[in-house]
């Protein structure tokens, strides 16, 4: 009974911030299986650290944190393993989002530009547009403050110049 | 660069891909629920009658019959 109830209770906590995993998902692999690969594993490494997670820290916290780790376990993982052929090489040039979409074009600059920045940069430009402070994003990338201001900046302006080239 | 305006734009990017991608409370339910394994009912008992057979297999050789 007590299990049946912390699975609901799960299950709605996720559905209530699936969005924020699925960005996520989606600014790392251009391809709709790998996210769905992604989030599921996402997930479930959620539901592992479910138990010992007492809601001290923000919900969305502890979500970025399981949610980054196993992203980059994955990325880890993948560059470890031999590349297989070209088809890797042309999925960075996929479009953003599907086809089928309506596409929205100034968030599509926005996905386009964050991109191409570091898998490191990405998830700390996406800490802070969640309004995550530089404290809190320090804790969850497991760097130092100054370190993430410095980047910030770099990361700044290295958008502002991709945004740049975007509208040329 | 001031990144204060592109936080509407990344919070519809989220809305976007959150409602493409959307997963339902019954397929996030099965994902984590493992699924059911139906073992036969014999299988609890394979080690007490793994012990039995031996037992009487040892006590048949060792009394000579």
């Amino acid at each position: 009974m007590a299990k049946a109830s912390l699975h609901q209770e799960f299950v709605q906590l996720i559905a209530r911030h699936q969005k924020l995993i699925h960005s996520l998902c989606s600014l790392y692999y251009p391809l709709p299986e790998d996210r769905k690969d992604l989030f599921q594993e996402i997930v479930l490494q959620l539901w592992k650290s479910y138990p010992a997670f007492n809601y001290q820290s923000k919900v969305t916290t502890w979500l970025y944190r399981v949610a980054l780790n196993t992203v980059f376990a994955r990325i880890r993982k993948e560059k470890a393993r031999p590349k297989t052929g070209p088809l890797s090489e042309k999925t960075d040039q996929l479009p953003a989002l599907d086809s089928e979409r309506t596409e929205n074009s100034a968030t599509q600059e926005l996905y386009r530009a964050i991109s191409q920045l570091s898998d490191e940069d990405k998830a700390i430009i996406l800490l802070h547009l969640d309004e995550h402070s530089n404290d809190e994003i320090a804790a969850m990338m497991n760097m130092s403050r100054t370190n993430i201001s410095t980047r910030m900046s770099r990361i700044k302006n290295r958008l502002s110049k991709l945004f740049k080239k975007e509208m040329l | 660069m001031n990144t204060d305006d592109l936080k509407p734009l990344w919070e519809a990017y989220k809305e976007e891909v959150g409602n493409s991608m959307h997963w339902s409370e019954k397929e996030l339910l099965q994902l984590i629920k493992p699924a059911t394994v139906a073992y036969p009912w014999y299988q609890s008992y394979r080690h007490a009658i793994l012990n039995v057979g031996v037992s009487v297999l040892l006590l048949g050789i060792t009394s000579g019959c």
